[in-house]
């Protein structure tokens, strides 16, 4: 266990993640372990063996990737990333005023009854129900009795 | 992301991810395409993102999977070691024997080896970056690299012999 944390320590020291405490930590444990600061040695090789292996992009790489954006895209994806929040929002405020209109309407209707489009049959009656605060009536047709 | 943010992000991650693309690809060419689909990606993508270093790994790691799957072929090295001088390197002479020997051994370690190698030491990615592009756990990529440091450990020990 020890060990599995000195290792971690001088891993951490080599990439530069170390905190002030952990370099304090790091080098009680090398001052004591001459293993440690073999392994220490060992690791900063092959650390810095591997970094000098590292391999860069080709020159010119930014102009090529920006050259190969489509022309469409980039007008997409302005339009998505300029306008879809205004989109949204009108969207929304477009909601609720149909919301508002649609309350007021309701409110505004009265109970008269201007037209009825259809007659029941012969042998039903139609009983109309108007409603006190709304503009919408119940229709109840039911068997005439009385004949 | 505007066009500028965009283009920083390309300035910033290019030589990264290139490098990561290139040692597990084994080819500049693959390595470059790879690498342009990955930003045009980004670029699609559009909304910005909590890490675009992890991101863009994990992106650049599915499309050269995706298109290593569609070849149906191991990823061959053969081109690292055909490559006398690689163009970045700055090797100074009393050090490339030992380049030699981990390049050597880098390229001999198994893919899912190499790649925590790279990802840790040669790019500096945390243990939560690495685990988020791999989609694996933390546990499971420390274990993983300490795997593959003794495999690669292992493959140099001569020269580690001689150095000590």
């Amino acid at each position: 266990m020890k060990e599995e944390k000195a290792r971690e320590l001088i891993e951490k020291h080599l990439l530069g993640e170390a905190s002030p405490e952990e370099e304090r930590e790091l080098f009680a444990l090398l001052e004591a372990s001459p293993e440690l600061r073999e392994e220490k040695e060992e690791m900063e090789t092959l650390i810095g063996a591997l970094r000098e292996l590292r391999m860069k992009a080709p020159p010119g790489f930014l102009s090529r990737v920006k050259g190969s954006i489509p022309r469409k895209t980039r007008y997409l994806s302005f339009v998505e990333r300029e306008l879809k929040y205004a989109v949204l929002a009108a969207s929304i405020l477009l909601m609720i005023a149909a919301g508002i209109f649609g309350l007021l309407y309701r409110g505004s209707q009265t109970n008269e009854v201007t037209e009825i489009k259809q007659e029941p049959r012969k042998g039903y009656i139609m009983q109309i129900e108007p409603r006190e605060n709304g503009g919408i009536y119940f229709f109840t047709v039911s068997e005439d009795n009385s004949m | 992301m505007n066009d500028r943010e965009f283009e920083k992000t390309v300035i910033t991650y290019k030589d990264q991810l290139y490098n990561y693309l290139f040692w597990m690809t084994g080819n500049r060419t693959e390595a470059e395409d790879v690498l342009q689909e990955t930003f045009l990606r980004y670029y699609k993508y559009g909304d910005p993102v909590e890490n675009p270093k992890a991101w863009l790994f994990k992106v650049a790691r599915n499309v050269y999977l995706k298109r290593q799957r569609k070849r149906s072929r191991e990823v061959s090295l053969e081109l690292v070691e055909a490559d006398p001088v690689m163009p970045g390197m700055q090797i100074a002479l009393e050090r490339e024997e030992l380049i030699r020997k981990v390049r050597e051994g880098l390229r001999k370690l198994k893919n899912h080896h190499r790649e925590v190698i790279i990802l840790r030491y040669m790019e500096g990615l945390s243990y939560e970056e690495i685990a988020a592009v791999l989609g694996e756990s933390v546990g499971t990529i420390k274990s993983r690299l300490n795997r593959a440091k003794e495999k690669l450990k292992e493959k140099l020990i001569l020269y580690m012999g001689v150095e000590k």
